[in-house]
C-alpha cells in the first residue's frame, strides 16, 4: 500500500511539473488564456519576432530571448503578482534599481537623481567651469540681442523632501554637484540666477509641492516656482505683476493615481496621491498662439511638445522663450499669463543655445529652466566653444 | 575577459518554458534509436544560443578528440599513440588558450613590455565559447582514459558529440568522465522513477539559485563594488560571508539543475559538492567541493607530477625534509596553481589556486596532524576562516583590490559608517535567503527528513501511510512552489521601463 502511494505521489508530482513547465508553450499554440496586451507602463516598444536570418544567425538567439521574455504568458499577471508581493506585502520597491520606496508611499527615482543627492554624481570640476562660461556666454549674446537671459534649477524632489527617503539614503559628500554649481553662480556677476530651492523649501509647510509617485512638482510646486521666477523677471520687466497665490482657489483630494515613478515599479493604479487643482478666481487672458515652426531634434519622444506658443493681447507685456523640460508642464497655465508671447521649447534635455529661435522670436527674455537632474547636459551643447 | 554573449540560463524564461519541456517532450516519444540524435541536436542549439558562429569550435573540437579517441586507442604502434594524444591535448588545450587566455596573456605581454598601458601587440577581444573548459577537460580525460585502455574508444561519432556537448553539463559541469556516460549513451531506461528524481532535483536547484543566491548576490555584489578603503570591518566580513554562502549556493545549484535535467533525460552524472563547509581543511574541501574538477586534476595532473618528480628525485631527504613531503608540495602547489587559473584569466584566481596549494601544503607538513589533535570546533574555524580569505581573492577584480579587501577586513578602510551603506539590502527576502543557507550549507535538512523517514517504522500503518502522503504532498509543493516563484522573480528581469518613452 505505501510503495503504491509513493508511486501516485511520484506519477502526479510528474505530472504536475510537466504541465506546469509546459503550460505557457500549450498556451501560446492552444490560447487557452488570451495573451495580455504588453502593458504601455513601460514606455517602450515591446521587442519584435526576430526573423530567422540562416546568412546571419548570431543577433537571433538574444533578439528571440526579449521577444520571448516580453511576450511571455501570464507576464502581465505575474508581474502583478510580483509587485504585490513586493510592495504590499515586503514593502519595497519592486525593481529598486529603478524606483525606492519611502516614507509613507512615497517614491524616488534611484539611479542619476539619487547619486545626485548623495554626492555621488561627481561630473568633475571641469563640468562646473564649463557650465559657468556657458552660462555667461549665452548672457553676453542674449544681451547682444537686447534680451536678458534667466537661469534656473528645478530641484530634486530629494532635495525637498528628504524626510521621506528611506534611512539608507544619506548625503555622503560635503557638497553635490548642484550645491557647487549653486554656489559659483551666487558669485557669479553676469548669470542671472533665479533660487527655486529656498521658496519650495519655505512653502512647504503650505501643501505638498512634489507628488508622491513622479519624480516631479505637482501644480502647486509649479506654481511656486512660477512665482519665484516671475517675482525675480519683475525686478527688470516691471509690467509683469505675478498674481498672489490669494488669486487661486486650490483644492486637494487624496485619490488613487500612479505617477511616472509608480509606472516604473509596475505599480500602476495601485498607488495613491493628492491631486492639486488650482482654479484663478481672476478672468485669464492667456491663449494659445502661432507656433514659429522650429525643428523638432530628431529621436526626441514627444515631438508634440517641442514648440507650444501662447500670447496675451499686451502689447506692454515683454515676450519670452523658455528653454524648458518637463517640469514646466505644471507651470505653463500660470506663465502664459504674464507675456506678450511666449514660446516654449523642449529641446530633449539638451538645453541648447538655440540662437535661431531666439532669432526668429525676438524676445525681451529667454529663461533657461534646467532639471536638476540635466544640470551636467548643458556641457553636451556649450555654445561658447563652438564660437 | 568577456563570457559568451548571450547564455541561455536554466534559470531563464526561455530555458524554463520553451527549451526544457520541447526536448523532455521529445525525449519521452522519440523511439530509443533517434534519442542521442535528438539530444545531440538540442545540446547543440544550447550550444549556439550564445554564439552560433562558435559551433565551429565545440565541432572542431569533438572531431579532434573522435579520430583521436581512435587513433590512441591500446593496440596500435605506442609511439604514434603517444604522439597523437600528445598533439591532440595541445590542439585542446590550445583553443582553451586562445580562447580563454589570449585577452590576458597579451595584457600582460604589453604590460611587461612597456610597463604601461601602450598596446605594442593588439587582438579583438575574444569571446569565450560556452563551457569551452568543461568540454576541453572531458575531451582530454576521455583522450587520456581511451590510452589508458580504462575505456574503449566510442566509434560512433554522434554519440561521443553527445557525451561531450550533453546540455544540462555543458555550460557549468559537472565533468562527468566518459565511462561513467558510456553505458547511458548506449541506451537508457525511462523511468517514472528517473524523471521524479530529476524534477525534484531541479527544482531545488532553481530554488537555491533563485531564492537563495540571488538575494545573498544583492549584497555581496553590493559590498565589492565599494572601494575597499571605505569598508568598515564590519561591512567587509558581511560582505565575504555573504558571498561564501552565495557562490557555494549558486554552483551547488547549477549542479542541482544539471544533475536534475540529466535524471530527467535518463543520465545519471556525477556528485559534484558533499556540503564543502563541514570541512575541516583545505585538503578535506577539496573532496568536497567541485568533486569532478578536482578529482580531474588528481587523476590527470596531480598523480603524474607527482609520479614522474618521484623518478627524479632520487635522495630520500632533501634540506632536511622528506623527498616525499616535497614532491607533494611540488605537486600541489602547480596542480592548484593551474586548477586557480582554471577558473579565469585572471591574476586573482591564480593566487585563489596558489592560496588553497599552499595551505595544503602546510596541511601535509604536520599543521593537518596539529589540528587533529584539537577539538573539532578549532578545525573549523581554521578551515572557514582560510576559506573565506580565499574568496576574497576569488570574488576580487584584480589583486589589488582583493589586498585592500583584505585591509579592509582587518580593519584598515575609513569608513566609520559600518553596515549602513549594505543595510538597504538587508530586506526580508535577503533574511530568508542567509536563514536557508546557513542550515542548508549542512546536511540539517537532509537529516530531518530521514529521522521523520525512518520514524515512520515505529508509527501503525495508517499513521505511515498519512506520511507517506505528505511526503508526497510536500515534495507537490516543493517542486510546484519552486518552479512558480523562480518564474515570479524571472519574470520582472523583463521588465524595463524608462522614466520616457524609449524607442
Amino acid at each position: 500500500m505505501e510503495r503504491r502511494i509513493k508511486n501516485i505521489s511520484q506519477f502526479i508530482i510528474c505530472l504536475a511539473a510537466g504541465l506546469v513547465l509546459a503550460f505557457p508553450m500549450m498556451n501560446d499554440v492552444f490560447l487557452l488564456f488570451p495573451p495580455g496586451e504588453f502593458s504601455d507602463q513601460e514606455n517602450r516598444r515591446p521587442a519584435q519576432k526576430p526573423v530567422l536570418n540562416l546568412i546571419k544567425l548570431d543577433p537571433f538567439p538574444a533578439a528571440y530571448d526579449k521577444y520571448y521574455n516580453d511576450f511571455f504568458s501570464f507576464r502581465n499577471f505575474l508581474l502583478g503578482l510580483y509587485t504585490d508581493l513586493k510592495y504590499r506585502v515586503l514593502h519595497q520597491s519592486p525593481f529598486p534599481k529603478k524606483v525606492i520606496t519611502g516614507k509613507a508611499g512615497w517614491l524616488f527615482e534611484a539611479g542619476k537623481e539619487r547619486n545626485i543627492y548623495e554626492g555621488k554624481f561627481k561630473p568633475g570640476d571641469d563640468s562646473i567651469n564649463l557650465i559657468i562660461k556657458e552660462l555667461e556666454y549665452r548672457t553676453r549674446e542674449y544681451r547682444k540681442k537686447n534680451t536678458r537671459f534667466y537661469f534656473t534649477i528645478a530641484p530634486l524632489k530629494y532635495n525637498i523632501y528628504p524626510e521621506y527617503l528611506p534611512f539608507y539614503v544619506q548625503k555622503t559628500a560635503d557638497s553635490t554637484f548642484t550645491e557647487k554649481v549653486i554656489a559659483r553662480l551666487k558669485k557669479d556677476s553676469v548669470i542671472r540666477y533665479i533660487d527655486l530651492f529656498t521658496p519650495l523649501l519655505s512653502s512647504k509647510t503650505s501643501g505638498y509641492l512634489y507628488f508622491c509617485t513622479d519624480n516631479h512638482w505637482n501644480p502647486f510646486g509649479g506654481l511656486v516656482a512660477s512665482e519665484a521666477i516671475l517675482s525675480e523677471i519683475r525686478k527688470d520687466f516691471p509690467a509683469v505683476r505675478p498674481h498672489p497665490l490669494s488669486d487661486y482657489r486650490i483644492s486637494s483630494t487624496r485619490l488613487k493615481w500612479s505617477g511616472n515613478l509608480a509606472q516604473m515599479s509596475g505599480l500602476t493604479g495601485k498607488t495613491f496621491d493628492v491631486e492639486f487643482t488650482l482654479t484663478p478666481i481672476f478672468k485669464t487672458r492667456g491663449e494659445p498662439a502661432t507656433l514659429g515652426g522650429y525643428l523638432c531634434p530628431p529621436g526626441f519622444p514627444y515631438p508634440d511638445m517641442y514648440e507650444i506658443a501662447m500670447q496675451v493681447q499686451d502689447k506692454s507685456l515683454p515676450g519670452i522663450v523658455i528653454i524648458r523640460d518637463s517640469y514646466f508642464d505644471f507651470q505653463k497655465d500660470y506663465m502664459k499669463e504674464y507675456f506678450s508671447r511666449s514660446t516654449y521649447i523642449f529641446d530633449g534635455w539638451q538645453y541648447k543655445f538655440n540662437p535661431e529661435i531666439v532669432d526668429g522670436e525676438k524676445p525681451d527674455i529667454v529663461l533657461l529652466q534646467v532639471f536638476e537632474s540635466g544640470l551636467a547636459n548643458i556641457c553636451d551643447n556649450l555654445s561658447f566653444k563652438k564660437k | 575577459m568577456p563570457l559568451p554573449g548571450y547564455i541561455m540560463l536554466f534559470s531563464s524564461l526561455t530555458f524554463l518554458y520553451l527549451f526544457l519541456p520541447l526536448v523532455l517532450l521529445g525525449n519521452q516519444l522519440l523511439k530509443d534509436k533517434y534519442k542521442n540524435n535528438f539530444l545531440l541536436l538540442a545540446s547543440w542549439i544550447f550550444f549556439a544560443w550564445s554564439g552560433v558562429s562558435y559551433l565551429v569550435v565545440l565541432l572542431g573540437a569533438t572531431v579532434i578528440t573522435y579520430f583521436s579517441g581512435i587513433l590512441v586507442s591500446p593496440g596500435k604502434e605506442r609511439k604514434s599513440r603517444v604522439i597523437i594524444l600528445i598533439i591532440s591535448i595541445i590542439i585542446n588545450l590550445g583553443t582553451l588558450v586562445i580562447f580563454k587566455y589570449s585577452n590576458f596573456l597579451v595584457t600582460n605581454f604589453n604590460l611587461l613590455l612597456t610597463g604601461s598601458s601602450d598596446h605594442p601587440v593588439l587582438i579583438r577581444k575574444i569571446i569565450i565559447p560556452l563551457g569551452i573548459s568543461f568540454f576541453t577537460f572531458s575531451n582530454i580525460s576521455y583522450l587520456i582514459d581511451v590510452h589508458r585502455g580504462k575505456t574503449l574508444p566510442q566509434r560512433k561519432f554522434t554519440d561521443l558529440a553527445l557525451y561531450i556537448a550533453l546540455f544540462p553539463k555543458l555550460s557549468a559541469g559537472p565533468i562527468v568522465r566518459y565511462h561513467t556516460m558510456e553505458r547511458s549513451l548506449a541506451g537508457r531506461q525511462q523511468h517514472i522513477v528517473n524523471f521524479y528524481d530529476g524534477i525534484k532535483r531541479f527544482s531545488l536547484g532553481l530554488f537555491k539559485k533563485i531564492i537563495i543566491a540571488n538575494q545573498l548576490a544583492l549584497v555581496a555584489d553590493s559590498v565589492f563594488s565599494s572601494p575597499p578603503g571605505h569598508l568598515s570591518a564590519i561591512s567587509a566580513w558581511l560582505g565575504i560571508v555573504v558571498y561564501s554562502l552565495q557562490i557555494y549556493f549558486d554552483f551547488s545549484a547549477y549542479t542541482d539543475m544539471a544533475i536534475g535535467i540529466g535524471n530527467m533525460l535518463g543520465f545519471r552524472f556525477t556528485e559534484n559538492f558533499n556540503f564543502p563547509y563541514l570541512s575541516k581543511n583545505i585538503t578535506e574541501f577539496w573532496r568536497r567541493w567541485h568533486i569532478t574538477l578536482s578529482t580531474w586534476f588528481r587523476d590527470y595532473l596531480f598523480l603524474k607530477l607527482a609520479y614522474s618528480a618521484s623518478r627524479r628525485w632520487k635522495r630520500e631527504k632533501y634540506f632536511g625534509l622528506r623527498a616525499d613531503k616535497w614532491i607533494y608540495m611540488y605537486a600541489t602547489l602547480l596542480t592548484m596553481c593551474l586548477c586557480g587559473i582554471w577558473h579565469g584569466a585572471n591574476w586573482t584566481f591564480l593566487a585563489w589556486g596558489a592560496f588553497h596549494g599552499l595551505f595544503m601544503a602546510f596541511e601535509r607538513l604536520g599543521l593537518m596532524k596539529r589540528l587533529k589533535r584539537l577539538p573539532a570546533a578549532f578545525s573549523h574555524i581554521y578551515f572557514l576562516l582560510i576559506i573565506t580569505v580565499s574568496w576574497v581573492f576569488f570574488r576580487s577584480d584584480s589583486l589589488p583590490h582583493a589586498f585592500q579587501y583584505l585591509s579592509a577586513m582587518a580593519g584598515f578602510g575609513t569608513n566609520g559608517k559600518g553596515l549602513y551603506p549594505f543595510l538597504e539590502y538587508l530586506s526580508p527576502e535577503f533574511c530568508l535567503a542567509l536563514g536557508l543557507a546557513i542550515p542548508g550549507s549542512t546536511p540539517v535538512f537532509q537529516q530531518l527528513y530521514k529521522t521523520i523517514y525512518l520514524s515512520r517504522k515505529k508509527l501503525p500503518v495508517t499513521g505511515q501511510l498519512i506520511l507517506r502522503g505528505s511526503f508526497g504532498l510536500f515534495t507537490l509543493l516543493f517542486v510546484i512552489g519552486s518552479l512558480f516563484l523562480s518564474t515570479l522573480y524571472l519574470v520582472p528581469s523583463s521588465y524595463n521601463p524608462f522614466i520616457y518613452f524609449k524607442f
